[in-house]
């Protein structure tokens, strides 16, 4: 439950900074940068997987704040808008790269596809699921690695729900898109992952 | 419910983002279903094994990189090429307002109290240095922060003045004639190699050479001299250039203007004020209020530097020693250089505050005549071109200036 209040709390001060800032409070824009620079940096290299470039969106998304400070009414918390920007950014740079080569293009309506075709669901043989969650150290770099390998748009939905337990809701302001559509693609975004790491279950 | 209906719910089971109705009916499944278990064991595991990616520290200096890309008004590089070319389209317009510049005459005894013993460097030496200017002008520019003489005469600096000067002959021969008839006397002059400008009075713009190619033009000085004005691509292009001629010599005196401010250099440059600030918008604040309190103001600002925000502030001559103190003092300085500071005569840019006196051309502009009369104003304006016009009141040049302006380069810290 304290966790529950410290982000109440969060959420309460970044309301408090906007209001700063938004009043010509210098300040409070620095402090609303010391306080999620780390947050934009992670989430910016989660998505696309470069130091510089992540540096760079991370930094081009607290400008576009300050540009548009005035602009933000409070519809939905701070961190949501910080990340709606990060990702529009990191797509604008995916997009980039990807008119000069590099990256991939994924369908949002066709089946998951993967260099051996379409891949159905496939069950592993284990029975007896495990009770405790327990991952170790193998798997979750094991994990890092297909997470780049992922097409974009499920690496966002599932770095802002699973590595920064943002809300569906949440999720579909930040990436602009139905909360249906982060549902079904959280799924098919799951369903890509746990197939490209079949055999390293526990 | 049976698998194939529960599995596309399995995710949004995991994430407890699903209705109550929903979740019962999937609890009911999960009970009697070894598959969906296993199928819910795994994306708890995947969603431990995202919470546990490891988070990386952003890099250090974030915020002041920051600030810097605001100051700079850098925007995200995601802009459609149309918001791009817009906004090249309005930077460029607002930067050729921005360009042209006001001037002053100054006297020599507000320089030399200014500048001590750089001052005191006769017309007789001078000559013997006339090679120097556009070394100085070019080269230093671009070295602001090195110590003056560090950038005296390198072999690397001679030719870049050299390849300079040539650029500046080779336009000026390109250029047609001044056709201004605002101008008091047009005439395009040579530029010697490793010179700056000779003659009686100057001409150059390189800039545009296009249609309408390059303008100039001369004036006639109250105390008989003259002066020259150009634009040239030897040089920044916000930059434009003010010679004076004596006897159809040109004197080392330059005036330079950057942005809207003209800079008066006696022999050469002295270096600007540097300071290197970790947040350069609170440091504008800081400056701004520091001026304010010793009735000066700044008066503006050049954004378009790549690693450097210049500051004009203004100040009344009799509180420039106070200035200095207290920006010295000031602890938002991180490191600050102050030997000499550059100067110079200021006519600001507004033209409710000028006289408007006359205008040079298509696309050119307009000078005029502070009504404080304490200043004589030349106006140089863009669309590309330079041009220079003097004011119909020369008998106020040689006077006394009331302000002086300083040049303050702000740099992001070097560690």
């Amino acid at each position: 439950m304290e966790r529950v209040e410290n982000r109440e709390q969060e959420i309460v001060t970044d309301r408090e900074l906007v209001v700063r800032c938004r009043g010509g409070d210098e300040t409070a824009f620095d402090d609303l940068v010391l306080r999620h620079q780390r947050r934009a940096f992670n989430v910016a290299y989660q998505l696309l997987r470069d130091h510089e470039d992540a540096t760079e969106v991370a930094q081009d998304a607290f400008v576009r704040i300050y540009r548009s400070i005035s602009d933000f009414r409070g519809e939905c918390e701070f961190t949501t808008w910080l990340h709606a920007i990060v990702v529009n950014l990191a797509r604008n740079k995916h997009r980039w790269w990807k008119r000069r080569g590099k990256g991939t293009t994924v369908s949002l309506d066709g089946p998951v596809t993967t260099d051996e075709g379409e891949r159905t669901m496939q069950v592993a043989a284990n029975t007896d699921p495990p009770d405790a969650v327990v991952v170790k150290a193998e798997f979750v770099n094991l994990l890092s690695e297909k997470m780049a390998e992922l097409p974009a748009v499920f690496r966002e939905v599932l770095v802002l729900r699973n590595v920064k337990n943002m809300s569906y809701e949440q999720i579909a302001i930040a990436v602009n898109c139905p909360v249906g559509t982060v549902k079904s693609r959280l799924v098919r975004a799951r369903e890509a992952l746990r197939t490209a790491m079949a055999g390293e279950w526990s | 419910m049976n698998c194939q209906e529960v599995e596309h719910d399995l995710s949004a089971y995991v994430d407890g983002e699903l209705s109550a109705p929903v979740r019962s009916a999937v609890d009911e499944h999960l009970k009697t279903c070894p598959h969906c278990q296993k199928r819910v064991a795994e994306l708890k595991q995947l969603a431990a094994g995202l919470a546990a990616l490891p988070e990386t520290q952003p890099p250090s200096e974030f915020l002041t990189a920051v600030r810097w890309k605001i100051v700079r008004g850098e925007e995200p590089s995601d802009l459609s090429w149309q918001e791009m070319l817009f906004r090249s389209v309005w930077l460029r317009l607002s930067l050729a307002t921005a360009i042209l510049v006001a001037l002053l005459l100054l006297s020599t005894d507000v320089l030399q109290s200014m500048w001590g013993r750089r001052a005191e460097k006769t017309l007789a030496k001078v000559g013997e240095e006339s090679a120097k200017p556009a070394e100085v002008t070019v080269a230093g520019r671009g070295n602001a922060n090195e110590p003056a003489a560090s950038r005296d005469k390198t072999d690397a600096l001679a030719t870049k003045a050299k390849t300079a000067a040539e650029t500046v002959k080779k336009n000026i021969v390109e250029a047609p004639a001044p056709a201004s008839p605002a101008v008091a006397e047009s005439e395009v002059l040579e530029a010697k190699p490793g010179g700056y400008l000779h003659g009686t009075g100057a001409v150059i713009d390189a800039s545009s050479s296009s249609a309408s190619g390059g303008r100039g033009g001369t004036m006639k000085l109250a105390d008989g001299r003259q002066a020259g004005v150009g634009r040239g691509r030897a040089f920044r292009k916000s930059e434009a250039q003010l010679g004076i001629a004596e006897n159809g010599e040109l004197s080392n005196e330059r005036l330079v203007a950057s942005n809207g401010v003209m800079f008066l250099y006696l022999n050469e440059p002295p270096p600007a004020i540097t300071v290197e600030a970790n947040d350069p918008v609170a440091f504008e604040t800081r400056v701004s209020s520091l001026v304010t309190s010793l009735q000066g103001q700044v008066i503006g600002q050049d954004n378009t530097q790549t690693n450097m925000q210049k500051l004009y502030v203004s100040l009344p001559i009799e509180n420039l020693e106070a200035f200095k103190a207290q920006f010295t003092n000031a602890q938002m300085l991180v490191k600050l250089q102050f030997d000499s500071v550059r100067a110079g005569v200021l006519g600001s840019l507004s033209s409710t505050t000028h006289t408007e006196v006359g205008q040079t051309g298509t696309n050119q502009t307009f000078y005029g005549v502070s009504p404080a009369a304490t200043q004589t104003v030349v106006i140089i304006t863009g669309g590309g071109s330079a041009a220079i016009a003097s004011d119909g009141d020369r008998s106020k040049l040689g006077e006394k200036p009331a302000t002086v302006v300083l040049e303050i380069q702000v740099v992001p810290p070097k560690n």
